[in-house]
């Protein structure tokens, strides 16, 4: 280690240039900043998707080519771009800011930052006098057509923030009472079991809490996002999964004739 | 002192809700540090029989705040590893202002990878540019200590 005399004017010289040569980059609103993880969140969600072999399409672009990514509930999904996840005959849609009812009480609803629906949900145009004064429509799609809904947090993890995903997960998931929706815990299953994507890192309680509330309720909290831990997929990571009934038989389906047909 | 004046410098260009971020965390952690002192904290004393004192530590504060509230956000978007080119031959418009594309990644990612060179010329962890708390950062510092021995 250096000395202090020597430490702090290094480290000051390496700063002003960098303040000189970068600002202009970095020096964005904080909604871009936050922005910028929500994206970085989606592109990891895709990762995954791809990984587990699903096809992954862009749909509805600008007709410039762009993807125009939904930034608010207020806004109506189908004049936006989303993705489209598909293996062999099974879709499943890649949305963000899409609003979800319960199903429990379709005053309880709110906006994920991004979430896995099956393909053509019905979304819902709805008009309350309590909204914008019943001028103006809101969308939504009920929970019983969600896989899972995932939020995106550029903060430190805190208790607080943990316990209040699990209300989130309740609210957006029917599947998590009515066992009829075809959706289960399993390790070997294709879809990431809802999660919150947390930019900061974990101290030890906080990563036992974390491993608790993900053993005891079927969705995953991962954090140290801002240091590099975007891959979701793989053994190593210890997420949960969720399993759809007729996902696998459609992925076995979709695998090429060749490797039925190759012999050891 | 140095780190008050790194601290002004990163947060020149910023708005003022972000320096104000900023501020409050170099702040805790100053607290922190504070309270660790009262308790003979032997990872602090490890540290300090090592060369390093109370203001480096903050400047340590200082460029894991920057990290965390600044450069980490924006590095989540510059990462292009999905196949399918969202982000970058298919650039995302995110309202009618912020666009994500190649050309953004690419200036993203040498700001990025500027900053990760001062962290190695300055020998410091960049595990310790995630930490989020005062006790975290000291430790970890005074691990890497350790183990050179």
């Amino acid at each position: 280690m250096k000395t202090s005399s020597n430490w702090l004017p290094e480290v000051e010289k390496m700063v002003t240039e960098f303040v000189d040569a970068h600002s202009l980059v970095y020096s964005k609103k904080q909604r871009e900043l936050s922005a910028s993880f929500e994206i970085g969140c989606f592109h990891a969600l895709l990762d995954y998707y791809e990984q587990m072999q699903f096809d992954i399409s862009v749909e509805n672009l600008t007709k410039d080519g762009e993807f125009r990514y939904l930034t608010s509930p207020s806004g109506n999904p189908n004049n936006f771009s989303y993705v489209i996840a598909s293996i062999g005959d099974r879709a499943y849609e890649i949305r963000q800011q899409l609003k979800i009812y319960s199903e429990l009480d379709e005053y309880i609803s709110f906006a994920p930052d991004l979430s896995v629906v099956k393909k053509n949900s019905p979304i819902e145009k709805v008009k309350d006098d309590d909204y914008a004064k019943g001028k103006r429509s809101f969308y939504r799609v009920s929970s019983k057509d969600v896989i899972a809904a995932h939020e995106c947090k550029s903060l430190p993890p805190f208790p607080e923030l943990m316990v209040s995903f699990i209300g989130m997960f309740v609210t957006a998931h029917s599947w998590h009472t009515d066992h009829t929706c075809g959706v289960t815990l399993n390790d070997t299953g294709l879809h990431l079991a809802p999660t919150m994507f947390v930019g900061g890192s974990a101290q030890a309680m906080h990563l036992k809490m974390i491993s608790a509330i993900q053993k005891v309720h079927p969705l995953n909290i991962v954090v140290g996002m801002h240091q590099g831990n975007w891959d979701l997929y793989g053994p190593h990571k210890k997420l949960n999964r969720l399993d759809v009934s007729g996902d696998k038989e459609a992925l076995a389906l979709a695998e090429p004739i060749d490797d039925f047909l190759s012999f050891p | 002192m140095a780190h008050e004046k790194i601290q002004k410098q990163l947060s020149e260009y910023l708005e003022y809700d972000l320096r104000q971020l900023i501020d409050k965390r170099v702040s805790a952690f100053k607290r922190q540090l504070e309270y660790i002192k009262t308790k003979n904290n032997s990872y602090l004393l490890k540290l300090y029989s090592n060369n390093w004192n109370d203001e480096m530590l903050k400047v340590v504060f200082v460029l894991n705040s920057f990290y965390q509230l600044v450069l980490g956000p924006l590095d989540s978007s510059a990462r292009s590893s999905t196949l399918c080119g969202l982000g970058s031959d298919i650039p995302i418009s995110y309202g009618s202002s912020i666009k994500f594309n190649a050309s953004r990644s690419r200036k993203i990612n040498k700001t990025v990878e500027s900053f990760n060179n001062i962290i190695v010329k300055l020998e410091i962890n960049s595990f310790v540019m995630g930490l989020n708390s005062a006790n975290d950062i000291v430790f970890n510092l005074a691990k890497d200590l350790y183990e050179d021995e």
